[in-house]
């Protein structure tokens, strides 16, 4: 084999896993021209960052395997963060003012939290499958109710002030790696697992490649529905526990900004909005992409708004690139 | 009274990867007159029209519009010649009122642009009450019934001020009467100088309204003839032809012992709304029985209702005992599996492999603990690929790249992995080429032979007469007559299911 044939085959190999190879000229070309970016400070803060909306990816990959939608992810994952933050804060003023400790425990405030994200999700997943109402009009319905509930509780202020142990899970790190990190990786391990080697897994594709014949396989769609967006609403939850650690904090508006990219992460790593196909590795780039887009940004000092600009037009391009290799 | 030739067909082909569809056929069309095009399943009927429609290019040969050479590329153009048709599967859109429909596409605007509604109006009503009915035009299509609807369907046809009217199986969902009234339009049609090219499987229909009457067979005109010098009878025997005996397997011998065998299935009082009623029959174990009509007489419903896909009333018996079967989660569990007619929509994974595809009804019972230990089932699956002869690179290929007769043998493995001892094929071979029917039909054999009880719905009559034992003939919605396969003929099955 000559040099020209080894060079064809590894651009074929580069086009047909385009994401991966977007992710790693993402970080290599700025690696060689940004100074800052390189450091473990940047890294540590970038991977923190990642991890949240990773999380969230990975739960929001569930619904759109089966050809869903969930647009009420990011608010549960702040009225979680919220709640999280509120219980705590709300206790601890209790222990130091009146001098009794009623404060949980952290591993039932966190199960109690987690409760509640799976109480979110299965709400969503009873509308869907049993209203048989479309996805999007929905989550769309429930994001609001979300939104209105977190408002409601705070009114409209953010709580602060986290028990140490909430802000080492949110905040800390090990060897320079933060804890939200390895959770994401442990995460995505397990979906693995679930995606490629269970029956719900499996069905999960089968019910997005074509409702129809998983119908009259006898797979049971209100359940594998069901199941997808309370699984949505419980990592969403764990996202939000994580985020309220790190900001120290519940904060409602940790919802804004959220959504689309996170979509849009899960979008860029391969996932179809069509269903039926979707890796979680991919979703793992996607989101990581997503993550250093914004990173290299504010790094080069561009403000904000053409931040969004060019965020914009660096997704477009990458799916045209995505697109081009199916044919 | 002269009459002149308004469309021509000559030597027109058309091929689709491994079926030739059309083979040089000359077609013509005199102006004014009700010409009836017949033929089987597969005889070339659709493809015809929608050469004409210009819903597909021609390979070769020509279509000529009064002596004229024309090249459709898109229904536009053809209905721009004078061409229009009424669909079988009527082509409106629900949620739009009946005004909207007609004029969809080919709105009347003011100044270029502004819908002139009042004008379209007008059109809708006279075009309506030329056809002598009146239906109220600002309401939505949904709400009207399947009569009406066909009657919108026609107006929006007519709205093109056609010479030439295409109607596709144009009474298949009427009443009688309805019917009578079409009949009447037709006839007025006529008598405005329209020539209406008119398509149906119902043989009596063609002897009342028709002039002449064009035979397909395999793709080829068999022959036209005045309507005045044919007889059901000599229509049948042009639309079977000779038989192809090297694709079906030979006949196995179990057919009689079969009487004595046990009752597998029981199904008693079995209708559904507007589709099926109140139909009663019995599946022997090991039998391979067959339901036969054309093309909406209801036997996708049955076979769907008994799996518990669409909604149904009646008794279904399992093995003696009372079973309700509410979806195919039901139907499973007490042991039927269904290949549907639909491959396409409701048989296969398209974006899975073909280890997927057919092995997926066995994952449920290859886990370890949660996990699924697909060496198990990929084992299983080889053997039923290689079995089957089923022609694919490798088991991880896609299922959307495999041929229509190699996706069909896939989806009929799965339930040889996973066994069911009831199993209902629905057109199992439709769109498939020779050999993989043949491979099919040995696999019946064999499955039958091996005690599973089969039903096999078909609109092919000698696929349902050569590999069937018993034969329930379906029309309208009732089982009309049930035969024993050696003692009718093909013609006599085929009278029957065609409305007697």
């Amino acid at each position: 084999m000559n040099t020209t044939e080894q060079l064809q085959k590894v651009g074929r190999l580069l086009l047909a896993n385009s994401q991966y190879t977007i992710l790693i000229l993402f970080i290599v070309i700025p690696a060689l021209v940004l100074p800052q970016f390189l450091t473990i400070g940047n890294i540590t803060n970038v991977l923190s960052r990642a991890s949240f909306m990773g999380i969230m990816a990975i739960g929001l990959m569930f619904p759109i395997l089966i050809g869903g939608m969930d647009l009420s992810v990011a608010n549960i994952y702040a009225f979680s963060s919220l709640i999280f933050a509120y219980w705590q804060h709300y206790q601890i003023s209790l222990s130091s003012y009146d001098q009794i400790n009623l404060m949980l425990p952290l591993p039932m405030l966190v199960l109690l939290t987690l409760m509640v994200g799976i109480g979110l999700g299965l709400l969503n997943g009873v509308i869907i499958a049993f209203g048989r109402i479309p996805d999007f009009a929905a989550t769309l319905g429930t994001m609001m109710v979300f939104t209105g509930l977190a408002y409601a509780i705070t009114e409209t202020r953010p709580v602060f002030g986290v028990s140490e142990g909430a802000r080492l899970l949110g905040a800390g790190s090990l060897w320079s790696i933060p804890i939200p990190a390895f959770i994401w990786l442990a995460i995505a391990i397990l979906a693995n697992i679930v995606l490629k080697y269970t029956l719900f897994g499996r069905n999960l594709y089968a019910v997005g490649v074509n409702r129809n014949t998983a119908y009259h396989l006898g797979i049971d769609i209100v359940r594998v529905q069901v199941a997808a967006y309370t699984i949505s609403g419980f990592l969403a939850a764990t996202a939000g526990i994580l985020v309220a650690g790190w900001l120290n904090g519940g904060d409602p508006r940790v919802a804004e900004n959220m959504l689309l990219p996170t979509i849009a992460s899960v979008v860029l790593g391969g996932t179809s909005l069509a269903g039926g196909k979707g890796t979680v590795s991919g979703t793992i780039t996607g989101v990581l992409i997503m993550t250093f887009i914004t990173n290299i940004l504010n790094l080069m000092g561009i403000p904000p708004f053409p931040q969004q600009i060019v965020a914009g037009l660096v997704i477009i391009l990458a799916l045209i690139l995505q697109r081009s290799q199916q044919f | 009274m002269k009459k002149t030739v308004i469309l021509e067909t000559k030597e027109l082909t058309k091929s689709f990867p491994g079926v030739r569809a059309l083979k040089a056929v000359n077609l013509v069309i005199m102006e004014g007159e009700v010409h009836c095009i017949v033929g089987m399943n597969g005889a070339g009927k659709s493809t015809l029209i929608k050469l004409l429609m210009g819903a597909l290019m021609p390979d070769s040969g020509e279509i000529l519009v009064e002596g004229e050479s024309v090249h459709f590329s898109t229904p536009a153009q053809a209905q721009a010649k004078g061409i229009a048709c009424v669909y079988q599967e009527l082509d409106l859109i629900p949620d739009l009122d009946v005004v909207e429909n007609v004029f969809l596409n080919h709105e009347k605007v003011d100044k270029g642009f502004l819908l002139n509604r009042r004008a379209m109006e007008q059109a809708t009503l006279s075009l309506l009450s030329s056809i002598g009915v009146s239906i109220p035009l600002n309401i939505q299509v949904r709400h009207l019934t399947v009569s009406e609807r066909q009657l919108v369907a026609l107006a929006r046809a007519l709205s093109f001020k056609p010479r030439i009217l295409i109607m596709d199986e144009p009474t298949s969902a009427l009443s009688r009467i309805e019917q009578e009234r079409l009949f009447n339009i037709v006839r007025q049609l006529r008598n405005d100088k329209i020539s209406v090219i008119y398509i149906s499987h119902r043989l009596e229909e063609i002897l009342d309204i028709g002039d002449r009457v064009t035979v397909l067979r395999d793709g080829q005109l068999v022959g036209t003839k005045d309507v005045n010098d044919v007889t059901k009878e000599h229509i049948i025997e042009m639309m079977l032809g000779r038989k192809l005996e090297n694709e079906f397997p030979e006949r196995r011998e179990v057919v009689l012992s079969n009487i004595n065998a046990e009752t597998v299935l029981s199904v008693r009082h079995l209708s559904i709304a507007k589709k099926v009623h109140d139909i009663s029959f019995d599946l022997k174990h090991g039998e391979i029985l067959g339901f036969f009509g054309m093309v909406g007489a209801g036997k996708t419903e049955i076979l769907k209702a008994l799996v518990g896909a669409i909604q149904s009333k009646g008794q279904i018996v399992i093995e003696g005992k009372k079973v309700q079967i509410k979806s195919p989660i039901d139907a499973l569990r007490h042991g039927i599996g269904l290949i549907p007619e639909d491959r396409k929509g409701e048989g296969i994974l398209s974006e899975l492999s073909v280890m997927e595809n057919v092995g997926i009804v066995a994952y449920h019972r290859a886990r370890r603990m949660f996990l699924i230990h697909f060496q198990y089932v990929e084992k299983l699956v080889q053997k039923y690929v290689s079995s089957l002869d089923i022609k694919t690179p490798s088991l991880r290929q896609l299922m959307r790249n495999l041929s229509g007769g190699n996706q069909q043998k896939a989806i009929v493995a799965r339930w040889l992995v996973e066994r069911k001892h009831i199993l209902l094929l629905d057109e199992p071979t439709r769109g498939i080429d020779v050999n993989s029917k043949t491979d099919i039909y040995r696999l019946i054999f064999q499955l039958a032979a091996e005690g599973i009880s089969i039903i096999v719905a078909s609109s092919e009559l000698e696929e349902i007469t050569r590999i069937c034992d018993r034969i329930l003939i379906i029309y309208d919605g009732h089982i009309v007559k049930e035969v024993n396969v050696d003692e009718a003929s093909d013609a006599e099955i085929l009278f029957e299911a065609t409305g007697g």
